[in-house]
């Protein structure tokens, strides 16, 4: 009991260390197919809300794994740090929050626009592809 | 007193006087213009700069109170929300802007009620956030959120704007208004100037030609000699008004003189009517002005009987009685002279024949019904004539003396008129 309790453990500790891999993809009526690191933070902020001429909606990851693997390669910041960012962004009226993705909501509603977000890297989807990050 | 110098005085006063109305137009007008620079003044000490003040004041504010919830949220300390109080600073800035008159609240209708209602939803969203650990407001909440924070900081920001505006404006009214002062002055005081110049030469040149026309006039009056230099200075002015007015008061005396002598030189000391010399001077004005005229010659019937009877007194009296009929009975401008002894001429100018003989023998029958003095009655004889062909009152007398002998010679108290 001991030596499965130790067990437990120490796959709760490497599945907790594990590196989420991590892909960028827009929905498929987008005309983007590359990215720069830099064009990503600044998206993911809102800081940029067009590329190319072209209107990009982010949409936020619900795991919560996902989002922080994400937020700390692509934003280089922690998770207290970007609620600190939104909290400030929102309460000084400078914009809101990325909307959480609904993958089945999402599918249903197709309006052509041109959505982005981030997915583990197997995730398999249907209206989306896969940016290439430069 | 002199009179020009009276006129003279009264032109002295002109430039003076001039320049103290046009003084006065000056200092109405600057009062006006800058009582206006005062009122902005005023404006911007008391109004403006203050409400700029706290409107700047409220951005921080509303800066400070956006930071405030984020901390609150990020530390999950509902106590360190922003409170009312926060709040009620800039409700108080805002207030005062508005009772400072600084702002058109027409713009602004609600910005309080604006304000108290993004701060009561900002509180509410913090407060939820903080008690549920929720960070993310639903999508609807935050734009709602974002969007009352967004119009209250563009309401502040359009506000200390627009004040600053106003300050702009007054600021800039005040530099108009001075630089046309100085510019109104430049343009008065060189007008005033030129005004100035023209009236006091207007005045001297005029001063000048009287004084030299005076100074003629003294010349040939032998007041002055042609040698005396005299220059348009007071003190010379004061001594010539001297002088003048000297010569003058003798000059009036004289007149006063002569007129006395001329009028006793032509009246007769006993009836004071005109005596004969008086003639001569008639004489010359009705042939030079060429004046119809009738001519009546009266003689008082047994005169010398009278004064034989009565002696010389009662025949005096009778002349002045006689006399004073004779003036009573002609017009005003009919000439009465008392030709000699107890003969009468009576002279009168614009007279018809006709007329000339009804007012004869009104005389005559009026002499005969007045009781005189003493002798009861007088009769008198007249006799008529007119202006002859070349206007010559003695060849008319002449002629109205044959008719007055006529009269006499067919029985007296009778006007005959020489035909």
């Amino acid at each position: 009991m001991r030596y499965l309790l130790i067990l437990i453990i120490l796959v709760g500790i490497l599945h907790a260390k594990e590196d989420v891999k991590i892909k960028i993809s827009v929905s498929s009526s987008c005309k983007l197919t590359t990215l720069d690191r830099m064009e990503i933070k600044e998206i993911f902020l809102k800081k940029r809300e067009y590329l190319d001429g072209e209107l990009i909606i982010v949409l936020d990851n619900p795991d919560k794994l996902v989002y922080r693997q994400f937020v700390k390669i692509y934003i280089h910041k922690t998770i207290r740090e970007m609620k600190a960012y939104w909290m400030r962004m929102l309460f000084t009226g400078k914009t809101i929050p990325p909307e959480k993705l609904l993958l089945t909501k999402f599918n249903k509603d197709n309006d052509n626009m041109c959505y982005i977000s981030y997915f583990r890297k197997n995730t398999k989807l249907k209206h989306w592809k896969t940016l290439e990050i430069r | 007193m002199f009179y020009p110098k009276i006129k003279i005085v009264h032109k002295l006063i002109i430039p003076p006087l001039s320049a103290f109305i046009l003084g006065l137009l000056f200092i109405f007008l600057m009062v006006s213009e800058i009582h206006g620079v005062q009122d902005k003044i005023q404006n911007l000490e008391v109004n403006l700069i203050p409400s700029v003040e706290k409107s700047t004041q409220n951005l921080t504010q509303l800066k400070n109170i956006s930071e405030k919830f984020v901390f609150a949220i990020l530390a999950s300390e509902i106590d360190m929300l922003p409170t009312s109080k926060d709040a009620q600073n800039i409700e108080e800035n805002l207030k005062a802007i508005i009772e400072n008159r600084s702002l058109e609240m027409v713009q602004y209708p609600n910005i309080v009620k604006s304000f108290k209602s993004y701060f009561t939803f900002a509180h509410r969203q913090a407060k939820r956030m903080i008690s549920h650990s929720e960070y993310e407001a639903s999508a609807s909440e935050a734009l709602d959120l974002m969007k009352q924070y967004k119009n209250i900081e563009n309401d502040f920001l359009n506000i200390n704007k627009y004040l600053k505006n106003q300050i702009m404006v007054n600021t800039k009214a005040v530099k108009e208004i001075t630089s046309q002062i100085i510019d109104f002055t430049i343009v008065f005081m060189v007008i005033f100037a030129f005004f100035l110049f023209t009236v006091s030469y207007v005045v001297y040149t005029d001063f000048n030609h009287k004084f030299r026309i005076l100074k003629t006039k003294l010349e040939e009056l032998d007041v002055l000699n042609k040698d005396d230099n005299i220059n348009l200075n007071l003190d010379e002015l004061s001594m010539l008004s001297m002088k003048i007015n000297h010569n003058i008061e003798t000059f009036k005396n004289l007149e006063k003189e002569k007129n006395e002598i001329e009028y006793l030189a032509n009246r007769d000391q006993l009836t004071n009517l005109f005596n004969r010399r008086y003639i001569e001077i008639v004489h010359t004005a009705i042939k030079k002005n060429q004046v119809n005229f009738g001519v009546m010659i009266l003689d008082i019937d047994f005169f010398k009987r009278i004064n034989d009877t009565y002696g010389h007194d009662i025949g005096d009296a009778v002349l002045v009685k006689f006399a004073h009929i004779l003036k009573d009975y002609t017009r005003e401008d009919d000439i009465v002279v008392r030709y000699g002894g107890e003969e009468f001429v009576i002279i009168m100018q614009n007279i018809s024949e006709k007329i000339l003989f009804t007012n004869a023998e009104r005389l005559r029958k009026t002499i005969e019904m007045t009781d005189f003095p003493k002798i009861d009655k007088v009769t008198v004889s007249i006799g008529l004539a007119f202006n002859t062909e070349n206007y010559d009152i003695y060849e008319s007398i002449k002629y109205a003396d044959v008719a007055l002998y006529q009269a006499k010679e067919s029985g007296r108290n009778k006007v005959i008129v020489y035909l």
